[in-house]
């Protein structure tokens, strides 16, 4: 279970692999292999085919179905094989993970005052004892909050 | 074969932290290694709990996720903490609280395989016996990754509507996962209310078991997460019912 490096050949195909988001989308059979993987990280055939067998009954996955399964999760980039045969090997292809919806408010911006990319640089730029958060900043709060302000009733 | 249990709440404030961090306690004192992770990375506050000063915080989560140092070495060993007489070991690899650093991952986003090897990773590296995760309320990417790959997923919620028809949404989306094991637990029950019977009004509500009612605190808000409140009130009942809750999501 190593740490992925940069030059394993997963890299390929990461617009397009597994997304969570996506995992309630799968047939039932797929989705039992998938979570396997994601819980396993990579494992080899023979141990995903016993794995299937030890399902509940009514729930496990025949050989014939882990074979079409396993060939629909690595065409579609969800897997990635190596190996030949009994023993050929799968690990979990995560899709490139780019950014959240934040991310492209910011260029609409840039037109206007470019406030967005001016805060996401502000606090990019300002070293850890500059952020308000670091610092130790309990309830007085740091200089320049409003809790530093003279304390007033609410 | 180690324990992945992901604690998760619809919305904020529920005492997700507060529990993640208590029963994390309560199974480190019996002897068992136990890993927490703060994937609530965009409001990390479990390093609180455990008393880890942010000036402490060498490496975080965070440093994991942008490749600039391995995940063991985000691992912070705060068994001395807690108090207590502890016979295991914790070990919190906490979010990044730098306002900078959030920001960063809010708006870069980073790779959630990176995140799934790190999990993997802790448990091979550590030799942990739990893998806690702790994470961000609502749902985004890390938190269904979290509920997708957890033995146990538990769900708090407090006696409120809106926590209702939250809880309601996750526990959906975690039987559509095929989580395992599943648990509620419902927190802050004002003193006003029956325990019996919202527990079984919950129960029958999500058909699905409540490991615990845990009744409103002043004790616990006095404490204000400046400590593990089940080693500070061992005889109080909300630590009575917390090592109810720690016995059963290891039961399975």
């Amino acid at each position: 279970m190593d740490a992925r490096s940069p030059e394993e050949p997963v890299e390929a195909g990461r617009e397009d692999g597994a997304s969570v988001f996506d995992l309630g989308e799968l047939a039932p059979a797929a989705r039992r292999v998938m979570r396997l993987m994601m819980r396993e990280l990579e494992l080899g055939y023979a141990d995903l085919r016993e794995a299937m067998g030890q399902l509940p009954a009514g729930e496990g996955v025949n050989a014939q179905e882990l074979d079409d399964v396993l060939a629909q999760l690595t065409g579609q980039n969800w897997l990635v094989v190596s190996g030949a045969d009994e023993g050929r090997r799968y690990r979990v292809n995560y899709r490139r993970h780019s950014g959240r919806a934040l991310t492209q408010v910011t260029p609409r911006r840039q037109s206007g005052r470019s406030l967005g990319k001016t805060i996401w640089e502000a606090l990019e730029s300002g070293s850890p004892g500059e952020t308000p958060a670091a610092g130790g900043a309990g309830p007085s709060g740091a200089e320049g909050s409003p809790r530093a302000e003279p304390s007033r009733k609410d | 074969m180690s324990k992945i249990i992901s604690v998760h709440s619809f919305r904020g404030g529920t005492g997700k932290s507060n529990t993640t961090a208590n029963v994390a306690t309560l199974l480190a004192a019996e002897g068992r290694r136990v890993g927490v992770v703060d994937t609530d990375i965009q409001s990390p506050g479990i390093h609180v709990l455990f008393g880890l000063d942010e000036t402490a915080i060498g490496h975080s989560l965070n440093d994991y996720l942008w490749g600039r140092c391995d995940i063991k070495q985000t691992a912070h060993d705060v068994t001395a903490n807690v108090g207590g007489n502890i016979k295991g070991n914790i070990y919190l690899i906490p979010s990044s609280i730098k306002a900078g650093e959030i920001a960063r991952v809010i708006r870069e986003g980073y790779d959630p395989g990176l995140l799934n090897d790190g999990f993997h990773s802790i448990i091979e590296d550590l030799d942990l016996d739990v893998l806690m995760i702790d994470t961000h309320p609502g749902l985004n990417e890390e938190t269904l990754l979290s509920i997708a790959i957890s033995d146990v997923l538990c769900i708090i919620l407090r006696p409120d509507s809106q926590d209702y028809q939250g809880t309601g949404v996750t526990v959906e989306v975690a039987r559509k996962l095929d989580v395992p094991h599943l648990y509620l637990i419902v927190n802050k029950l004002p003193a006003v209310f029956d325990t019996t019977a919202v527990k079984a009004r919950v129960e029958q509500l999500y058909n699905c078991e409540v490991a615990a009612v845990l009744p409103h605190s002043d004790e616990m808000m006095a404490l204000a997460s400046s400590g593990i409140f089940s080693m500070r009130y061992p005889d109080h009942p909300v630590s009575e019912q917390l090592r109810h809750v720690a016995a059963r999501l290891m039961a399975d």
